[in-house]
């Protein structure tokens, strides 16, 4: 179930794995590099089909957004 | 002690005895040898004995991340892995990206060191601190696929895996072992080292994170490369086609068959170009971790036979000349039914490709006869290309001869199969130059020490320069990798290029970058937008930023040419020299007409200007120029000791 009160418009299918959501959303809220602590989470099936989700406690900073050249996240 | 960039720690794992135990980076390391690559030689130095047997328990398998790895700077994903390999008998390094790297430095590892062979399957599973070495029979026999996706729906997907398929489980000497499905780490046969030591997998998960020293200062340079990206035309089209982009420019050096012979440029798009692709087969992008350039894919199979195919891919352009035109294949159904095989089974695409080429030219010259190949016949196109890939990967039938690679072959049909071999120490190499010229890129496969391999001769700043014979760019891209005034006056004189004396360069400015985790792909490509930043003094202040540690150009540069060297010597320990560093004969002969081998500036080639080419390349480095090998006083420059100048003798 994606969190609503996110305001950052997800298209899965965008998605392209290389992480730079995670990697700065961790950076920005811990100074250090480190997926797991990220607020936006990144999981695929055996057809490479992405599913993006946030964490209840996620900010809504949209830095991730900000860092998504791919356009999976605007 | 607290590290920044680095992890600080490299991890060994001994298959015979199940010991693991970790080991502090040395600063040692660090300090003449930077990370990634340069450090993993360094390491790999120490471990092995020169002569062994690529499949002996005795061969160590070294993997390896630069400091850089695990951060954000687009494109630092890379992580290298040294092992002698069995295609070519040389010591060779491969490299590879998605989230390998990543995930170790999370981990708390720089590198993993495994020695020693188990006696039964095994998989390594890192997590943090937790290291183990598990049961792996039951995944001993399934492919790449299944395997990852066993990891993946077991530990989630937030773990990286690197495993090996049947080719690999086979000891077929063109195994790759494949990262998180996509990234092919081992042209040469690391896959088979792999599946001679019953090493199924690696399997890495990291909570740790990874700091830098000045993350204010590194974000605002992100942030300033991410606004410059998104403005830049190149990357929208990069974005939208991916690799695609360069198709042009790949079929200008990839469009040949057999080396004799030209695929119509205009047959290969309809086949395989880029309205078929976008339109029939591609399903979505795939990146390496951190990287805004990403140029890997996913595919899919619309119509037609194999429909519903699902498959990986690093590189269509690259691919497609691999079997599409190659093996004349007659449709991107067929082209994307062998890349998913060869993803499954863990083969190299080029070195297989090559192979059953070779194979296919020697049965057509009577040299292969119905008698080798169990009654089949061999010709071009799919269903022998199936056939073969199948009995290679499993090793039965003719596939047993074709899986002892191209020195193989020619030790079972001598001189008449090796006169067609176009191979450099045992390997295939990837460009033609008689479709260009024979630049850094194409003079890098006869030097290179592992066997034929362009891409550390690291010139994707200049690449179309070069071959536009551009010669202003090449200077300057010379001076951005810290080639002193001196060198460059031996380089560039009266408006020539010296291609012999500026591979040497761009070989150490590869190790630099490839020690740090940096890719020389789209980040660097000529085209890319960010490509000015990644120079010697950006790299300079970068490393200051991630690791703390200041280091001038001048230390960076050195760390590059030792590393090298290193490479180099450990090839020399094991049998290999000048003589080792031979153009392949049919490229001395006209692909065509027009194309024949050719200097930068269009001038034809003898056999004797490459020879002159190689002296330049031997005297560039400092080395013996009779032997091509690294002279004493080059070694005690570069801080070797004693012990190693003895061993060169």
């Amino acid at each position: 179930m994606r969190n609503s009160a996110v305001s950052v418009v997800v298209d899965e299918s965008k998605c392209t794995r290389c992480f730079l959501c995670q990697l700065v959303c961790s950076l920005s809220l811990t100074g250090v590099f480190n997926p797991c602590e990220a607020k936006i989470t990144i999981t695929w099936n055996h057809e490479g089909d992405c599913r993006i989700n946030f964490k209840e406690d996620c900010i809504d900073c949209r830095l991730c957004a900000n860092y998504c050249v791919y356009g999976a996240l605007s | 002690m607290e590290y920044f960039g680095y992890a600080g720690k490299t991890l060994n794992i001994d298959l015979g005895t199940k010991r693991i135990w970790e080991e502090e980076l040395a600063d040692e390391i660090i300090d003449n040898f930077i990370g990634g690559l340069g450090a993993s030689f360094k390491i790999f130095y120490e471990l092995h004995k020169p002569g062994i047997d690529p499949f002996a328990p005795e061969n160590p398998l070294v993997i390896g991340c630069g400091p850089f790895v695990g951060t954000f700077l687009p494109g630092s994903a890379k992580t290298v892995a040294i092992t002698k390999l069995p295609l070519t008998m040389t010591i060779g390094y491969a490299v590879a990206g998605m989230n390998l790297g990543h995930r170790l430095k999370y981990a708390g590892y720089d590198g993993v060191n495994v020695t020693d062979s188990s006696n039964s399957p095994v998989y390594i599973k890192i997590f943090d601190d937790s290291v183990e070495i598990c049961d792996a029979t039951f995944l001993w026999g399934r492919d790449i696929y299944e395997t990852t996706n066993w990891f993946w729906d077991n530990f989630g997907t937030d773990c990286s895996v690197l495993a090996i398929g049947q080719a690999g489980e086979n000891r077929v000497r063109m195994a790759t072992a494949l990262v998180d499905q996509v990234s092919s780490l081992g042209k040469g046969g690391l896959g088979a080292v792999m599946g001679s030591k019953n090493l199924k997998a690696i399997v890495v998960k990291g909570t740790k994170g990874l700091k830098v020293a000045d993350s204010k200062r590194l974000r605002a340079f992100v942030d300033g490369l991410m606004r410059e990206l998104k403005k830049a035309s190149f990357t929208h089209e990069l974005w939208e086609y991916g690799r695609m982009t360069v198709w042009d420019l790949r079929t200008l050096g990839f469009l040949y068959k057999n080396y004799t012979e030209l695929f119509p440029s205009d047959k290969a798009k309809g086949l395989f170009g880029l309205e078929v692709y976008m339109s029939k087969v591609r399903k979505g992008r795939l990146a390496c971790m951190s990287c805004p350039l990403g140029e890997k894919e996913v595919l899919k199979v619309r119509e037609g036979d194999f429909q519903g195919l699902f498959t990986y891919i690093s590189n269509w352009p690259g691919r497609t000349r691999d079997f599409g035109i190659r093996l004349a294949l007659s449709s991107y159904n067929q082209n994307a039914k062998c890349i998913e095989l060869m993803n499954r089974y863990g083969l190299c695409s080029h070195t297989t490709s090559a192979i059953i080429e070779l194979a296919i030219d020697l049965y057509n010259k009577g040299i292969i006869s119905k008698r080798d190949t169990n009654g089949m016949d061999l010709r071009l196109g799919f269903d022998t290309a199936i056939k073969l890939i199948e009995q290679i990967a499993s090793r039965q039938g003719f596939g047993e001869i074709l899986a002892e690679g191209f020195l193989g072959i020619i030790k079972k049909y001598g001189k008449e199969a090796e006169k067609h071999a176009v191979i450099v120490k045992g390997m295939d190499p990837q460009v033609d130059p008689r479709t260009g010229c024979l630049g850094p890129w194409e003079f890098e496969q006869i030097v290179n020490p592992r066997g034929a391999r362009l891409q550390a001769a690291s010139v994707s700043q200049v690449i179309g320069s070069i071959y536009r014979s551009e010669v202003d760019a090449l200077k300057r891209f010379c001076k951005g990798i810290g080639v002193s005034e001196d060198e460059l006056k031996s380089i560039f004189n009266e408006g020539e290029c010296n291609i012999g004396r500026l591979t040497r360069h761009a070989e150490d400015w590869y190790v630099i970058l490839t020690s740090l985790g940096i890719c020389q792909e789209s980040p660097t490509l000529e085209e890319s937008p960010i490509k000015k930043y990644f120079d010697l003094q950006g790299i300079a202040e970068l490393y200051l930023w991630i690791t703390g540690i200041e280091k001038s150009p001048g230390q960076l540069k050195k760390a590059g040419e030792r590393g090298w060297n290193l490479f180099k010597i450990m090839n020399v320990l094991e049998g290999f020299d000048r003589k080792d560093d031979r153009i392949p004969q049919k490229w001395l002969e006209p692909l065509s007409e027009k194309m024949k081998l050719k200097d930068v500036l269009k001038r034809p080639l003898t056999r004797g200007d490459v020879e002159s080419m190689l002296d330049d390349y031997y005297r560039e480095r400092g080395w013996d120029v009779g032997t091509g090998i690294p002279s004493e006083q080059k070694c005690k420059e570069l801080g070797f000791d004693e012990s190693l100048i003895r061993r060169l003798g």
